[in-house]
C-alpha cells in the first residue's frame, strides 16, 4: 500500500509511484503476523500492536451488516496487500510533484495560490476584488485577468509621477469581506487590510495651521472624509495597433496599421456611422448635420485620404455615402466597430493605441455624438447615447488620456412626436480636462476654448494641497465605505514602486512575504504531522485520543482499518488558536490490488478552529482496490473544525469510510463532502453532540456516473440539550448511476429543546439512473424539532428546452442546470475548491476523468 | 430587412396532428398577433417553431432570411435570430440570469442593470435563481429583459399577457414596442385576449383555429373578434371545428391550455 499525501513542507509522506521501490512488501492477505509486521516495521509502541490486534479480533469477528452486504462485491480479504513500505522522500516544492498528479491538478484548472500552497509556501495577500480595473498598457483590465509581465501604472512618491511598471506576481487569494470605497464617481472593492494612500492633516493639537501629511492607511482605518490619491493624469503610453484587412479590396485602400486620422475616423463612426444591410450587400453610411459645413467637409476629406472613397452628402442632407464601400463595410466589421446603436462598443485595441490615437478616437466620437454645454459655469463635453456600455467605454478611454468623467447617468425623456412613448437614453459628462479633446468640429472647438474652470483635485473646500500634489496626482474626499459581502479577491505584485492604479486609485500592491505555513504553524503551537509520525513525537496526546470517538469495535471496516491503519494526518490546535488558512493532504491509491487504511485523528482544543481539506485520487489499475479509512474529530468545548473532502476514487475503487466527530459544549463541527469518484461509495460522517449547545452539519454533493453508486449521507446524534444539527444533501446521477441518502437523526433521552433540519434533493439526468432516500429518525424527547424536506427531479425536458431556447448548447445547458443544483453547497467552499468541485462534475460529465 | 416565413407547417404530438398547413410571413419591424381560442394549436406553434422536443413536424417549412430552421436544434434556431418568450417559464434554482446571459451571448452586468432599471425591475431579482419564486408579472417581465438583452431578428410572445397586471402588462408592451420601431424586431404575439392589442397597436392580425390560420386582416379585425367571438366568427368563415380535438389521457407535451 502507498499514501501520497503532500503536506506543508515536512510531511513524511511523498512516496514514489513505482511499486518496485517498496522497501518491504509483506505478503498478501490478513493475520496476526502481517499485523505484527506492520507494527514491527513502524517501530511502535506495545500499546498500538495490542490495539492492532484487538481490532484483528474484532475484525474476525464482526459478520458484514446485510445491508453492507447486499451491496458489496465477494471481496477477498486475503487478495490484499495490507501494507507496502515506500522509500521516502519529501516534496517541498510543486515541481517536484508526480506528473499524473500535476496533471490532474492541470485538467482542474488549480489556481496558483493553491500551488503554491501544496508546494508548502503561500503569499501574504492583501486584496481586491476579480472585477476590479487596473490601468494598464492595454487598458483597464479586471485584476483577475493580469498575468506576470503585464505593464501597469505606479506613483513615484518622491517625483509624484505615474510611471509604467511591470507586473511581478499575480495571486488569488481567496474568499475576503470586501469594502468598497466611493469617492467622486470612482468605485472600487478592496479588503480591509488593503492599504490606500491617504492625505491626513497631522497638525498637533492647538495648532492653527493645517499639517497635511501622505501615508498609506489600511481600509479598516479609513474614514468618510479622508483624502485617497488618484491617478489625474498619465505618462504617455501606447502603440499603434494592426488592423484586419478584407481580402477584397477593390477600389480600396486602408493603413494596415492605426494612424491619428484613422483613429477620429473610427470615433466618428462609432457614434455617427451605420452599416446600411440590403439586397445582399452592405454599404457604409454616415449621418451628419449638413449646416456643420467644416465638419462635414472634414469626414469627407479623412476619407479620401484613408480610404480612397468619395463620401458626398446625399439628397436629404443628412447622411453621407458612397459607391464601392462594401469592403470597407467588411473592414469595419472585422476591426469591430460594427452594430447597431444597443451594441456598439469602443473596441479592445483602442484602449491600448498611443494617446494622440485614443484621443483623436474620443474626439471623433464627441465630433460625431457630444454636445458642448454652454453654460457660464459648467461647460462638460456631453456624450448621449442609448448604450450604457458604449459610455462606459468612453468613460474608461477618457480616464486613460487623463479626462474625468462622470458616472454613466440614465435620462429619461418623452419622445418628440409621441408624448406617450418614454425614451431612456444615457449620458456621460466629461468633466476634467477635456480641452484635450482634439475636436474637428469648430461648433465643438469654440465652446471648448472657453472653458473656464477644470477640476485637477489640487485643492478641497479652499484649502490648497498643491504641495502633495501634481499634474498627475491628486486627492478626493472619501464619501462612503461599506461592506459589500466576502467575495473571491486578488492581488498582484509590481516591481519598483510596490502601487499601482486600480479605478483611479492609487493602491498599495501586496507585500509578497513567501513563508513556509508550517513554520507558522510552529509559532501557534499547532502539531500537524502524518498519523505513523504522531504515535512517535506526540505519544500521550494521541494515545488518550486515539479510538475514542471510533472504537475498534465499531463496525467491520473501522475493525479492519484499526487493525492495518498506515498513514493519514495527525492534527492538534491548542486552546483559543485559529488556523487561518485550509490544512491539506492529498491521499493516493497507488499500487495494484492495495488497500489504503489511512487514519486522521483531529483535535482542536478549547475555543481552537480549524479547517482541514483532503483530496483524493488514484490513477486506473485493472483490478478493485479498497479504500477503508477512519477518520475521528475532537472538538472541545467552544472549538470548530469543518472537515472537507472531495473524494475523485478512480471508478473501481470500493471506498468504505468511517468518519465521526465528538463535538463538546458549545463546539461546531462540519463535514463537508463531496463524493464524484469511486465504484461504491457507502460513507456516513457522523457528529455526536455530547455538550449543550454543541452543533453539528453535514453538507454533500454526490454525483453518480455509469457504473458508480454513490450510498452517503449523515448521522446526527443530539445527546445533550439545546443541540442542533443541518443536514443538505445534494446527489445527482447520470448514465445509469445510482445515488442513495441513508441518514440518522437521533435525539437521546435528556437532550431536550434539540432542532435538526435535514434537507435532501436528488437530480436524475436521465430514465437508466436511480436514486433513493432512506431517512431514519429515533427521537426520544418530545420537546425536539426536527423538520425534514427531501426533492427528487429530473432535469426536465422543460428546463433543457427553457435554456437552449435561449441559445444554449444541451451540453451547455445541462452543466448550468448540475451547477445552479449544487450552488447552495459549493458557495460555502472556498473558492478554489468550488472551482475544483464544478470543474470535476462537469469533466465527469463529459467523461472526460477516470 | 428579414423575413420569417412558414409554408404549409404541419406538426403531430404523440400521432396527433395539431398543425394542420400554417402559413404566415414575418417582416423586420412589423407586430402580427396570433388571436384563437384554448386549444386551438397555438402554443404547439411556438414550441415547434422553436424546436422542442416531441413536436413531429410532418410537413412544411420555416425559414429566416431564406434558411430552413426545421431540423436545426433549438440553440441554432435562437443563434439563427429566434426567440420565444415562454408561457410558463420555468424555475432554474442556482442559475442567475446574469450567468444565464452571459452563456448564451456575453452580456455583461452594466448592460443587464440598465436593462433592469428600463423594465423596472427589481435589483434583488437579478440575483436569484431564474423564475424562482417569481410572480406572474416578474416572469413576464423577466422574459422581456431577456428579448431585450438577446436582440434577436424575431420574437414568438407565447401568452405573454398571462398573469400581468396592467402596469406590467405596460411595461412590457411599450419596450416590445421600442423594440420593433428602433431595433427592427419582428413581433408575433400569441394571445386570446385582445386586451394585449390594445396595448401593442399590431400591423396585421391573424385567426387561429383547428390547427392554421383561418384568416388575416388588419387591427380591425380583432375589434371584429371581440363583437361576434370565435364561434360567431368560425360561423362566417364556414371553420367546422374550433379546436383540434386531442385523445383524451394522451399528450404528455401539451400545454396547459388544451
Amino acid at each position: 500500500m502507498a499514501v501520497k499525501g503532500i503536506d506543508l513542507g515536512g510531511y513524511q509522506l511523498g512516496w514514489h509511484d513505482s511499486t518496485d521501490d517498496y522497501v518491504y512488501t509483506p505478503k498478501k492477505g490478513l493475520n496476526e503476523t502481517i499485523v505484527r509486521d506492520i507494527s514491527g516495521h513502524k517501530d511502535e509502541p506495545e500499546w498500538m500492536t495490542k490495539f492492532r490486534l484487538n481490532a484483528l479480533k474484532r475484525f474476525e469477528r464482526k459478520p458484514m451488516l446485510d445491508w453492507f452486504a447486499r451491496n458489496m462485491p465477494d471481496i477477498d480479504f486475503d487478495d490484499i496487500y495490507y501494507y507496502l513500505k515506500p522509500t521516502e522522500g519529501q516534496v517541498s516544492d510543486w515541481d517536484d510533484l508526480p506528473d499524473d498528479m500535476k496533471n490532474t491538478y492541470e485538467k482542474l484548472g488549480i489556481p496558483e495560490a493553491e500551488r503554491k500552497f501544496l508546494a508548502g509556501v503561500t503569499a501574504q495577500f492583501e486584496c481586491l476584488r476579480g472585477s476590479t480595473l487596473v490601468w494598464t498598457d492595454l487598458g483597464m483590465r479586471p485584476i483577475k485577468e493580469l498575468e506576470p509581465g503585464d505593464v501597469v501604472f505606479s506613483l513615484d512618491e518622491a517625483t509624484k509621477q505615474v510611471v509604467p511598471a511591470p507586473v511581478n506576481a499575480v495571486g488569488c487569494s481567496g474568499d475576503k469581506e470586501v469594502f468598497e470605497i466611493t469617492a467622486r464617481g470612482r468605485t472600487i472593492g478592496a479588503s480591509a487590510n488593503h492599504p490606500f494612500l491617504v492625505l491626513r492633516d497631522e497638525r498637533e493639537p492647538g495648532r492653527q495651521r493645517a499639517r497635511f501629511a501622505t501615508s498609506w492607511v489600511p481600509v479598516e482605518d479609513l474614514r468618510v472624509g479622508d483624502f485617497v490619491a488618484v491617478a489625474t493624469d498619465l505618462p504617455a503610453f501606447g502603440q499603434h495597433a494592426p488592423l484586419l484587412i478584407p481580402e477584397r479590396t477593390d477600389a480600396f485602400r486602408v493603413p494596415h496599421y492605426t494612424n491619428v486620422d484613422l483613429c477620429w475616423w473610427a470615433g466618428l463612426f462609432i457614434g455617427a456611422g451605420y452599416l446600411k444591410h440590403s439586397e445582399g450587400y452592405t454599404t457604409v453610411q454616415i449621418a451628419v448635420d449638413h449646416t456643420d459645413a467644416e465638419l462635414v467637409d472634414e469626414i469627407i476629406r479623412v476619407s479620401r485620404e484613408l480610404f480612397s472613397l468619395d463620401f458626398t452628402l446625399a439628397r436629404d442632407g443628412q447622411r453621407l455615402t458612397a459607391r464601392g464601400t462594401a469592403a470597407l463595410a467588411e473592414f469595419i466589421e472585422m476591426n469591430g466597430l460594427g452594430g447597431t446603436a444597443h451594441t456598439k462598443r469602443i473596441p479592445d485595441w483602442a484602449f491600448g493605441l498611443t494617446q494622440p490615437e485614443r484621443l483623436a478616437l474620443l474626439a471623433g466620437y464627441v465630433d460625431a455624438d457630444g454636445y458642448v454645454r454652454d453654460d457660464a459655469t459648467s461647460k462638460d463635453v456631453t456624450l448621449s447615447s442609448a448604450s450604457p456600455s458604449l459610455l462606459e467605454d468612453a468613460r474608461r478611454l477618457g480616464a486613460l488620456c487623463g479626462i474625468h468623467s462622470s458616472t454613466v447617468i440614465e435620462v429619461k425623456s418623452r419622445h418628440s412626436l409621441d408624448p406617450t412613448r418614454i425614451m431612456t437614453r444615457y449620458h456621460l459628462h466629461f468633466s476634467g480636462r477635456s480641452d484635450r479633446i482634439p475636436c474637428r468640429s469648430p461648433r465643438r472647438v469654440a465652446r471648448m476654448g472657453r472653458r473656464s474652470f477644470v477640476h485637477t483635485y489640487r485643492s478641497v473646500d479652499g484649502t490648497t494641497l498643491r504641495a502633495h500634489t501634481s499634474d498627475m496626482l491628486g486627492f478626493v474626499r472619501i464619501e462612503g465605505i461599506q461592506s459589500v459581502g466576502v467575495e473571491p479577491t486578488y492581488d498582484i505584485e509590481v516591481a519598483g514602486h510596490h502601487n499601482f492604479v486600480a479605478e483611479g486609485f492609487v493602491v498599495h500592491n501586496s507585500e509578497v512575504v513567501y513563508h513556509k505555513n508550517r513554520e507558522d504553524l510552529e509559532k501557534q503551537g499547532v502539531f500537524f504531522t502524518s498519523m505513523d509520525q504522531a504515535v512517535k513525537d506526540y505519544p500521550d496526546l494521541v494515545r488518550e485520543h486515539f479510538g475514542t470517538v471510533i472504537p475498534p469495535g465499531d463496525n467491520k471496516f473501522a475493525a479492519l482499518n484499526s487493525a492495518t491503519w498506515s498513514g493519514g494526518s495527525f492534527i492538534y490546535v491548542p486552546p483559543g488558536v485559529h488556523v487561518e488558512m485550509p490544512l491539506q493532504a492529498y491521499f493516493r491509491i497507488n499500487a495494484e490490488n492495495a488497500g489504503q487504511f489511512e487514519r486522521t485523528l483531529i483535535i482542536a482544543d478549547e475555543g481552537a478552529s480549524v479547517h482541514y481539506v483532503e483530496g483524493c485520487s488514484a490513477p486506473v489499475y485493472s483490478t478493485d482496490s479498497l479504500h477503508s479509512a477512519v477518520v475521528e474529530l475532537i472538538a472541545k468545548p467552544g472549538a470548530r473544525i469543518r472537515y472537507t473532502t472531495i473524494q475523485n476514487w478512480s471508478p473501481n475503487v470500493y471506498n468504505l469510510v468511517t468518519k465521526r466527530a465528538r463535538a463538546e459544549t458549545e463546539s461546531t463541527v462540519e463535514w463537508i463532502d463531496g463524493n464524484l469518484g469511486s465504484k461504491l461509495t457507502m460513507k456516513y460522517p457522523a457528529v455526536v453532540m455530547t455538550g449543550p449547545k454543541a452543533h453539528g452539519e453535514v453538507l454533500s454533493v454526490a454525483y453518480a456516473g455509469a457504473g458508480q453508486h454513490q450510498d452517503a449521507g449523515a448521522k446526527m446524534t443530539h445527546a445533550a440539550p439545546e443541540t442542533t444539527s443541518i443536514i443538505d444533501s445534494k446527489s445527482i446521477s447520470k448514465d445509469g448511476g445510482r445515488t442513495t441518502y441513508r441518514g440518522l437523526v437521533r435525539v437521546e433521552e435528556g437532550a431536550h429543546h434539540v432542532k435538526s433540519h435535514v434537507r435532501c434533493d436528488a437530480l436524475i439526468l436521465d430514465d437508466d439512473s436511480r436514486s433513493d432516500t432512506y431517512p431514519y429518525m429515533e427521537v426520544d424527547e418530545k420537546d425536539a424539532r426536527i423538520g425534514h424536506e427531501a426533492t427528487v427531479s429530473k432535469v426536465g425536458d422543460d428546463q433543457l428546452f427553457y435554456l437552449m431556447s435561449r441559445g444554449l448548447s444541451e451540453q451547455q445547458a445541462t452543466a448550468m442546470i448540475v451547477n445552479g443544483f449544487i450552488e447552495p453547497v459549493t458557495k460555502t467552499l472556498p473558492m478554489e475548491y468550488a472551482v475544483e468541485l464544478s470543474r470535476l462534475i462537469e469533466l465527469n460529465m463529459e467523461g472526460a476523468v477516470g | 430587412m428579414s423575413a420569417l416565413t412558414i409554408r404549409g407547417l404541419r406538426v403531430s404530438v404523440e400521432g396527433v396532428e395539431i398543425l394542420r398547413g400554417v402559413d404566415l410571413e414575418l417582416h423586420s419591424g412589423e407586430v402580427h398577433a396570433l388571436m384563437g381560442p384554448n386549444g386551438s394549436g397555438k402554443s404547439t406553434l411556438s414550441h415547434a417553431l422553436m424546436g422542442r422536443g416531441g413536436y413531429v413536424v410532418t410537413g412544411g417549412s420555416v425559414t429566416l432570411d431564406g434558411e430552413e430552421l426545421l431540423g436545426q436544434p433549438t440553440w441554432e434556431r435562437a443563434a439563427a435570430g429566434l426567440f420565444l418568450t415562454h408561457q410558463y417559464p420555468v424555475e432554474v434554482p442556482g442559475v442567475r440570469l446574469l450567468d444565464l446571459l452571459d452563456a448564451a451571448a456575453g452580456v455583461d452586468e452594466v448592460a443587464l442593470r440598465a436593462e433592469a432599471q428600463r423594465l423596472r425591475v427589481a435589483d434583488d431579482f437579478l440575483g436569484r435563481g431564474v423564475n424562482v419564486e417569481f410572480s406572474g408579472g416578474e416572469q413576464k417581465r423577466a422574459e422581456t429583459l431577456q428579448l431585450a438583452l438577446l436582440r434577436p431578428k424575431f420574437a414568438i410572445l407565447d401568452e405573454i399577457d398571462s398573469g400581468l397586471d396592467v402596469d406590467a402588462l405596460r411595461d412590457v408592451s411599450r419596450r416590445i414596442e421600442v423594440m420593433s420601431t428602433e431595433d427592427g424586431l419582428g413581433v408575433l404575439a400569441i394571445t386570446h385576449y385582445s386586451r394585449l392589442l390594445t396595448e401593442l397597436r399590431p400591423d396585421r392580425v391573424h385567426v387561429f383555429m383547428d390547427g392554421r390560420v383561418v384568416t388575416s386582416g388588419g387591427p380591425e379585425l380583432a375589434d371584429e373578434l371581440e363583437r361576434s367571438g370565435y364561434e360567431g366568427l368560425a360561423e362566417g368563415l364556414g371553420v367546422e371545428s374550433l379546436r383540434v380535438t386531442v385523445p383524451e389521457e394522451s399528450d404528455p407535451f401539451a400545454d396547459p391550455g388544451f
